[in-house]
């Protein structure tokens, strides 16, 4: 069987990060890239994405933060082989987590852990779940449980912030004005830090304005308490750094041939780019199949009364396809020439549990028409 | 509703992709005209900050002087829930004293747009007095108020987004309380041939092989999605109590004349 592109390219990852924007058919797709790879791996995909997507396309139950067998070479022919896991992540199990293996005790970690503004905090997505999941992307990655580990990031315009979410929170922890409730007064007696302590009683006093003094005073007993924590925070973060540049941690892009959204993934690309990170390819999903001599109907031959429904509908998939042909060049163009491109064909069923998902798999490893 | 002569804030978070992608220079935070009556923002959480910081404080001066340094602003971006309450707290502020009759707010998808529309409430709950609390009974009751927000699911005919887009619209009613506006299905096929005269094409039909037809080929193809799409709308229909706008897989064009073809399947309804 001829592979293609990306399924080579793939053969050697331990981490495939898959990103895009929304209605690109991005967890379908990676979790056929993960079965794909299970026939021979062991495999998990790795949801962080808040919505159940995952466990829809894959039809199984994931609410129990707990990695559940979805496929094994075993159970299906009964030989030897890989498996494929799948994990949705829990951001407040996650992060309870973190506090207790940072903690310098017992004692510490249960003061954060009950801790009412900590609790509001790790409960809430927005924000936390971008730590806590390349926290667990670390985690199990480090497990040595599995092979490859295919993430399947949320919806997001820009990817890349979201996998800066370990280095902003060890900035905040170490140069931001956390540091004001750490230090409230600062090696007294020089000159420069009453300057500098004056300042810090300004932005104290001035937040405190904003906000009201009680949620202060809480978040400081917080700050306090976690203190002793930042150091592990830290070296977590430089980890989580080094494993994304890893030659053998790359990024896949899903993508729709239209025109907007093939503008947003070059621009993903560009910022994968910047930052240093491997490029594994791009898939464009939902392309019109090229239907043998679809650009050629000849009217004539159609039924008056049918005439015009018919020629309009040859119409409008000859334009679709010649603008959809017009979006993959284009972003072939914009890649370097190594990138694997890879296009997907609309199917006609719904693609998703375990056989929807090994057709895709097949069409992603085994080389559809516009591979290179 | 540009083109009706109302005043429309269409918004992004952290995004200017709108203008750029219509060809007009980034709109910023300060806006720009994209359209007649349409002002394009870019909300961001350090900007809004400034923003609310200089009015509540009466000064931009103390605003500049000791909160606007590094200090403060890798807080705001680190600090979970901080960034959906500052943006949050604009817009609320544009709809409530500015002069627009409408603001269009473009929301990150399901999971976190859910998660960005709980923040209100998640402060409300875990602050009981001052300042920021009054905030979060403030945006809650703006979220909450059906006459003032809807949220309009915009959503695929296939299973997967039919299935995400009716938990969303059950977790927006139970616990967050915000109303659903219409649910909006994007990109629908076009019907290759109408109802009154399928059974004369499946008379002509019968003679001919798809494999070697090419307009049996592609009529059965987009036949048999429209058919996948049929399923899945009856499906939306009975678990959304909202109705369904729908807007038909245009053939691709420039980004500019594509959103005048959508605006325009929209007119109808407004």
């Amino acid at each position: 069987m001829a592979l293609t592109g990306l399924a080579r390219r793939l053969a050697d990852s331990r981490v495939v990060l898959t990103c895009g924007t929304g209605g690109v058919g991005k967890t379908t797709t990676a979790a056929a890239l993960a079965l794909g790879e299970a026939a021979r791996r062991r495999v998990l995909v790795l949801t962080i994405d808040p919505a159940k997507r995952l466990a829809d396309a894959l039809g199984v139950d994931l609410s129990r933060a707990e990695p559940v067998r979805v496929w094994s070479a075993e159970s299906a022919s009964g030989s030897a082989g890989g498996y494929l896991d799948a994990l949705m992540l829990d951001v407040k199990g996650t992060f309870d987590r973190v506090i207790e293996r940072y903690a310098p005790d017992a004692a510490t970690a249960r003061t954060i852990l009950t801790n009412p503004l900590y609790k509001s905090l790790s409960a809430m997505i927005t924000g936390s779940q971008e730590y806590m999941a390349m926290e667990k992307l670390y985690e199990v990655a480090g497990s040595g449980n599995y092979d490859l580990i295919v993430v399947d990031t949320p919806p997001a315009a820009h990817a890349v912030d979201f996998l800066q979410g370990p280095q902003r929170l060890v900035r905040a922890l170490t140069d931001s004005m956390l540091q004001l409730f750490v230090r409230p007064s600062l090696a007294a007696g020089r000159i420069g830090a009453k300057l500098l302590n004056k300042g810090a009683d300004w932005v104290m006093h001035l937040f405190g304005r904003l906000t009201g003094v009680e949620i202060l005073q809480e978040m400081a007993d917080l700050v306090m308490s976690t203190v002793s924590l930042f150091g592990g925070f830290s070296e977590r973060a430089a980890a989580v750094k080094r494993l994304l540049r890893e030659p053998t941690t790359c990024f896949c892009v899903v993508t729709t041939p239209q025109v907007t959204v093939i503008a947003d993934t070059i621009d993903f690309f560009r910022e994968v780019e910047a930052e240093g990170l491997q490029l594994g390819g791009a898939i464009v999903n939902r392309m019109l199949p090229v239907l043998p001599g679809c650009d050629a109907g000849d009217p004539e031959i159609y039924p008056q009364a049918l005439r015009e429904s018919l020629q309009a509908i040859m119409e409008w998939y000859t334009t679709q396809l010649s603008a959809e042909r017009s979006c993959v060049e284009q972003l072939r163009k914009a890649l370097p020439f190594e990138t694997p491109v890879v296009t997907l064909p609309w199917q006609l069923t719904d693609l998703h549990r375990i056989d929807g998902l090994q057709e895709l798999a097949r069409l992603l490893f085994a080389g559809p028409l516009l591979d290179r | 509703m540009g083109r009706r002569g109302r005043r429309v804030a269409v918004i992004e978070l952290g995004n200017d992709f709108i203008p750029t992608r219509l060809g007009h220079s980034p709109a910023g935070y300060a806006g720009a005209a994209i359209a007649p009556g349409v002002t394009a923002f870019n909300i961001t959480p350090r900007r809004a900050f400034e923003e609310y910081a200089s009015r509540e404080l009466h000064s931009h001066r103390l605003y500049q002087t000791f909160l606007n340094n590094r200090f403060v602003h890798y807080f705001i971006d680190a600090t979970p829930g901080v960034n959906a309450l500052l943006s949050l707290g604009k817009i609320w502020w544009m709809a409530t004293h500015e002069s627009w009759d409408h603001c269009v707010v473009d929301l990150p998808a399901t999971g976190h747009g859910l998660g960005y529309l709980e923040v209100p409430r998640v402060v409300t709950d875990a602050v009981h007095l001052g300042p920021l609390r009054e905030v979060g009974e403030r945006l809650t009751s703006m979220l909450t108020d059906a006459a003032f927000t809807r949220v309009c699911l915009v959503t695929h005919l296939e299973e997967l987004p039919v299935t995400e887009a009716s938990i969303m619209a059950a977790r927006l009613s139970d616990p967050l309380g915000i109303a659903c506006g219409p649910v909006i299905a994007n990109a629908v096929w076009p019907i290759p041939i109408p109802k009154d005269l399928a059974p004369l094409y499946q008379t002509w039909r019968a003679g001919r092989s798809a494999g070697k037809d090419p307009v049996v080929a592609v009529t059965e193809f987009v036949r048999r999605r429209v058919a996948l799409e049929d399923a899945q709308r009856e499906r939306l229909m009975k678990e959304l109590t909202s109705y369904l706008l729908e807007v038909p897989r245009f053939p691709e064009a420039e980004p500019a004349s594509l959103l005048a073809a959508v605006a325009g399947r929209f007119e109808p309804w407004l």
